[in-house]
């Protein structure tokens, strides 16, 4: 009876150290995978700072995207705009392609960024709206060469 | 698809965990290790593989970590409750498979674009604050532990709190993409509707006694407005508001002020009026009797804890030491038998989820999205916070469930519906395009 | 939103984070405080699965308290069992469930669960708890003589009071006993038996530990101190002469002698102690002051816990007391020095206390520190802590001390004191008889130490109170002190 009850008492151990064994490994291994995860992060991410996103993104040899500019109230018309990272167009200074005076623009309107085949353009939720070829985006959508982005009063058209 | 293949081995992994905590469990209580631990941690796998199976019908490149994490944290659930109670635990291995279903719903139902939920805002923030008042509707209300809380529908008895929180998150998702910029700007005729929600927070306290349900949710709208607006000054102000409305209602209601002098002094040296008997009693053998026995229960775990199956948790004779185990205290119970390396360890995997949910939300590409993940995810932090912070005496105990883990049908299915949500805001983030 | 997104993520990682932290501070830093909570039934239930030290009698070597094995619920609980029920229930006191513990008991549980900071203790329980084995208390071995507590407790029979016997060579404590007593054994289940202990005093109150927590009116005994007091202030010796009126006036009132028939005449110090003489004391009282008598007082340990082994709180210090507070005064007028010096006004004491006293004169001034643990023993053999003889300090003077022992022995073999000889030992000794005023309500003392010759330091000191008495010291407590010196001297000399 003893030397049952003595086994037992081992078993038990032994589970309870299994039991924690198991849940560090299974910690480890979510943690290991998050940071695999990071990166193919497609944007930016805690563990990855900007920087390091595009120099990420360089090197995967992306182009960057033109945009020919069609109407503006802002930027010259005719004038071709080169988009090498993730950029904030807005009428916040900060922004990478400003539109200080159009009262149609959010602060931070929409994103674009340069993609292989065009641009990825994305509504960062504004009051307005960001259009592609006269369609409101509901998503992240790809505007392919020839497309037409229109943010506020101002349309950038998708060069090759 | 390598997302759902890390997916499958961590749910794996957690089946492991499961059956060995069970396996310890029956060892400690029966002597022998039944065969149906193997029986039951099938079942709890294969449970977890069909939500795997509907999600790789569903949402394909959802985030893999975040059904391996709910899964360990159901396990602790179920095997604590089921070392409590082997009855309870079953049932809660009942609401599971619930929660699974209303997670495999949630999925389907919204396969192709969960977002047309933002057209419904409105609804959602009307339907919050109904849920959140039903509770103390006459002949529905049932006063559980000085708050009323639950719903009893004669068949169901139902928490709607849970389902309050997310609808909340919805609508301000929703109301808060529409409106950030007009609020960042500070618009004066936008603030109406929060300080409405303001008004909202403080009724549900008055009406309900619910101290902890109004800070979530006021927790949650702010940390949303902070999102939404980047304008710290909400925050602090918002904070100064409910702050000062609780503080009026500190000395209005007594429930209230009840909590707070239990958390400030649960321990007395000379007897105190005890409201419950009515007469002169120790604090600690009256109003703070729970929050103490709990504190003495986490405290008896020490760091290696006392081993699964083998805390103590009932007297000689049989008879509860700890009140609400199961809900409210069910960490402290987890806490004593896994000593601090498995609390601590708990708690890593609610940080985990945390950081995988707020990962949807950076990943997230447009702004209700945005909003609905960190709502989400913070409102699981919070919720967290709130319970266990309140049986580890950090802020003032007040009965809320602990996500995943505590005991509870509405909880478990809640919760589940929040991950399915979580899981089509990350599947839509990673789609390739 | 990124960027706010990123930031509440570190909220919400703090928020856990605080958790992580509290759970530590709980689990670890706190712990030790929280386990020693006495409403902490958590650790009180869990301390049943230890395999509990036994206590030990010290002559004959007996089991005081034992455990009982149950499983509950799989588990293996250890219950305690005391074989010898109510013989030495006051001082091992009681481990249950229900209602707590007391006794050693209570203030050892430390070495009995195992929890207690040695080293090689840690080492063991470690051990234990790696291989899943019920961790094992350490055993206490007490200094108490068994047999001799048995004919104490028989000798109270249903008196209220107590007896107790020390060693004041060493401070070793032989018998501590309390009536009524009760059996530890029914305080988990029966205690209603116990709540419906009647004695003849009321309340019955059978668990107090009146040995060290009764506090009494110590009448004639605190003559010796008063004694002690008088030989210290070199205005008296012990052939001081004094001539007895047969009263002695205070505050402009008469106090009478026990024996008002009779006054004594012209009477020496010597012979006013022998044959207790009040007017004596009292006049000697209003010479010296109170604060004198009181300084010396607190030279024999009063004003202060004696200390023992047992919890603090079943012990309590002797002196004036005043309103249920200690009194010590800041001037001589606060206290009517003539009775206090004759053991009346608000004195109180408590039986362990006049042992010391007691024993104190018997070795020639030397108080030692009264204990009643002998060792503490690990579960493999191993003594890990053993109590050594220590000095308080030394109270009065040798001189004094001796002079003072002459008087009580004069007392024994011809004063108010003879009921208690021993033909074959030398012995010393005071009565005492504490006026309440109500007639059969006596609280009746005597005090003693007893050894082989005058000149060897004495073996044992004792003392013993009785409550609601209609008899005086001498006639009453004297020949329960000499039952118990008895089974003492006799027991240790055929063994």
């Amino acid at each position: 009876m003893t030397s049952l009850a003595l086994e037992t008492d081992e078993t038990l151990l032994i589970g309870k150290i299994a039991f924690l064994v198991l849940l560090y490994l299974f910690i480890l291994y979510v943690v290991r995978s998050a940071t695999k995860g990071m990166a193919q992060a497609p944007q930016e991410s805690i563990v990855l700072g900007a920087a390091e996103a595009n120099a990420l993104r360089a090197q995967h040899g992306l182009a960057p995207a033109r945009l020919l500019v069609l109407a503006s109230t802002e930027l010259g018309r005719g004038r071709t705009i080169e988009v090498a990272a993730p950029t904030v167009v807005g009428r916040d200074a900060a922004s990478g392609i400003r539109l200080e005076h159009d009262e149609f623009v959010s602060a931070r309107h929409a994103r674009i960024e340069p993609r292989p085949e065009g641009a990825m353009v994305d509504d960062l939720g504004s009051t307005n709206g960001t259009f592609v070829n006269g369609t409101k985006l509901e998503r992240a959508q790809l505007a392919k060469v020839g497309d037409v982005i229109r943010i506020g009063a101002t349309e950038l058209q998708v060069q090759a | 698809m390598n997302a759902r293949r890390r997916e499958l081995f961590g749910l794996v992994l957690a089946g492991l965990i499961a059956s060995v905590a069970l396996a310890t469990v029956t060892l400690a209580r029966d002597a022998e290790i039944s065969p149906d631990v193997v029986t039951w941690g099938a079942l709890f796998l294969g449970l977890y593989v069909v939500a795997h199976v509907v999600i790789r019908r569903t949402a394909p490149n959802a985030d893999g970590a975040l059904l391996p994490l709910t899964a360990v944290l159901t396990a602790f659930g179920v095997t604590t409750i089921y070392r409590l109670d082997p009855g309870d635990g079953g049932r809660q291995a009942v609401w599971i498979a619930a929660g699974v279903a209303a997670l495999a719903g949630t999925l389907l139902w919204f396969r192709h674009d969960y977002r047309v939920l933002e057209s419904y805002r409105y609804l959602f923030g009307v339907g919050a604050v109904a849920l959140l008042l039903l509770p103390s509707l006459p002949g529905l209300g049932e006063t559980v532990n000085g708050a009323r809380l639950w719903v009893d529908l004669g068949v169901i008895q139902f928490q709607p709190g849970e389902l309050a929180k997310i609808c909340l998150i919805l609508f301000l998702a929703g109301y808060l993409r529409e409106k950030r910029e007009s609020l960042a700007r500070g618009q004066l005729k936008d603030v109406g509707p929060l300080l409405a929600i303001w008004g909202a927070a403080m009724l549900v306290i008055v009406v309900t006694n619910d101290l902890g349900s109004a800070l979530l949710n006021f927790g949650i709208f702010l940390a949303m407005l902070y999102v939404a607006t980047g304008r710290a000054l909400f925050v602090a102000a918002g904070l100064t508001l409910f702050l000062g409305g609780a503080a009026v209602l500190y000395n209005a209601i007594g429930h209230v002020q009840d909590r707070v002098t239990i958390w400030l002094q649960p321990w007395t040296d000379e007897p105190v009026y005890c409201s419950l008997t009515g007469e002169l009693a120790l604090r600690q053998d009256c109003a703070s009797y729970q929050l103490v026995k709990s504190l003495y229960s986490i405290a008896n775990g020490g760091f290696g804890g006392t081993g699964l199956g083998q805390g103590t948790f009932t007297s000689v004779d049989g008879s509860q030491l700890i009140p609400y185990l199961r809900t409210d205290f069910i960490f402290s119970a987890i806490a004593q038998e896994l000593g601090l390396v498995g609390a601590a360890a708990v708690l890593l995997v609610f940080m985990l989820f945390v950081v995988r949910g707020m990962r949807v939300a950076l990943q997230a590409d447009d702004g209700f999205s945005k909003l609905l993940a960190a709502g989400l995810t913070f409102g699981f932090a919070l919720q967290t916070f709130i319970i266990v912070g309140g049986v580890l005496r950090v802020v003032p105990l007040t009965g809320i469930t602990l996500p995943f883990v505590s005991y509870g049908g509405t909880s478990i299915v809640a919760n589940f519906v929040l991950l399915a949500l979580l899981l089509l805001v990350s599947n839509r983030a990673n789609e390739p395009r | 939103m990124n960027p706010q997104i990123v930031r509440l993520t570190y909220v919400a990682l703090i928020l856990v984070a605080v958790l992580v932290l509290m759970t530590t501070y709980w689990q670890t830093w706190a712990a030790a405080s929280l386990a020693e909570r006495q409403d902490n039934s958590i650790r009180r239930v869990a301390e049943f699965s230890i395999d509990r030290g036994l206590i030990f009698s010290f002559e004959p070597r007996k089991r005081l308290a034992r455990n009982r094995q149950r499983a509950i619920d799989g588990r293996t609980l250890f219950f305690r069992r005391y074989p010898y029920g109510p013989l030495a229930a006051h001082v091992v006191g009681y481990s249950t469930v229900g209602r707590s513990r007391t006794g050693l008991e209570r203030s050892l549980n430390d070495f009995l669960t195992a929890s207690n900071s040695s080293l090689s203790t840690v080492f063991d329980k470690t051990l234990d708890e790696l291989r899943g084995k019920p961790v094992q208390g350490n055993d206490v071995v007490t200094t108490l003589d068994l047999d001799a507590q048995e004919v104490a407790n028989e000798a109270l029979g249903a008196n209220c009071g107590a007896v107790v016997a020390l060693d004041p060579r060493t401070g070793k404590l032989l018998v501590m006993a309390s009536s009524p007593g009760f059996d530890p054994n029914l305080v988990e289940e029966n205690f209603g038996q116990i709540e419906q202990i009647t004695a003849d005093c009321t309340p019955a109150a059978p668990l107090v530990n009146r040995a060290s927590a009764g506090l009494y009116v110590p009448g004639s005994t605190f003559k010796v101190v008063t004694a002690a007091a008088a030989l210290e202030s070199k205005r008296y010796t012990p052939d001081s002469t004094f001539v007895d009126p047969g009263y002695c006036t205070v505050y402009g009132k008469r106090v009478n002698n026990f024996d008002t028939s009779r006054p004594f005449g012209t009477i020496d110090l010597t012979n006013a102690l022998a044959y207790s003489v009040n007017s004596v004391f009292c006049n000697i009282g209003k010479k010296l002051g109170a604060k004198k008598i009181l300084d010396t007082a607190k030279r024999f340990g009063f004003y202060e816990k004696p200390p023992l082994e047992t919890p603090s709180d079943e012990r309590l210090a002797s002196g004036l007391y005043d309103n249920g507070r200690l009194f010590y005064p800041k001037v001589d007028a606060n206290v009517d020095a003539g009775r206090m010096a004759f053991g009346q006004e608000r004195v109180l004491v408590t039986a362990l206390q006049n042992a010391m006293v007691a024993g104190a004169i018997g070795v020639g001034g030397r108080l030692m520190e009264p204990h009643v643990v002998n060792r503490i023993v690990a579960p493999g053999g191993k003594v890990i802590e053993r109590q050594r003889p220590r000095l308080i300090r030394r109270a009065v003077s040798k001189k004094t001390a001796d002079a003072v022992a002459d008087m009580m022995r004069l007392a024994v073999e011809r004063g108010t004191g003879t009921a208690a000889q021993i033909s074959g030992y030398a012995i010393g000794g005071k009565t005492g008889t504490g006026e309440t005023g109500v007639p059969g309500s006596n609280i009746t003392w005597f005090i003693a130490f007893a050894g082989e010759d005058e000149d060897r330091p004495p073996e044992l000191a004792i003392a013993v109170v009785l409550q609601n008495q209609s008899g005086t010291g001498g006639t009453t407590a004297a020949p329960i002190a000499r039952e118990v010196m008895q089974a003492i001297l006799q027991g240790t000399e055929n063994p």
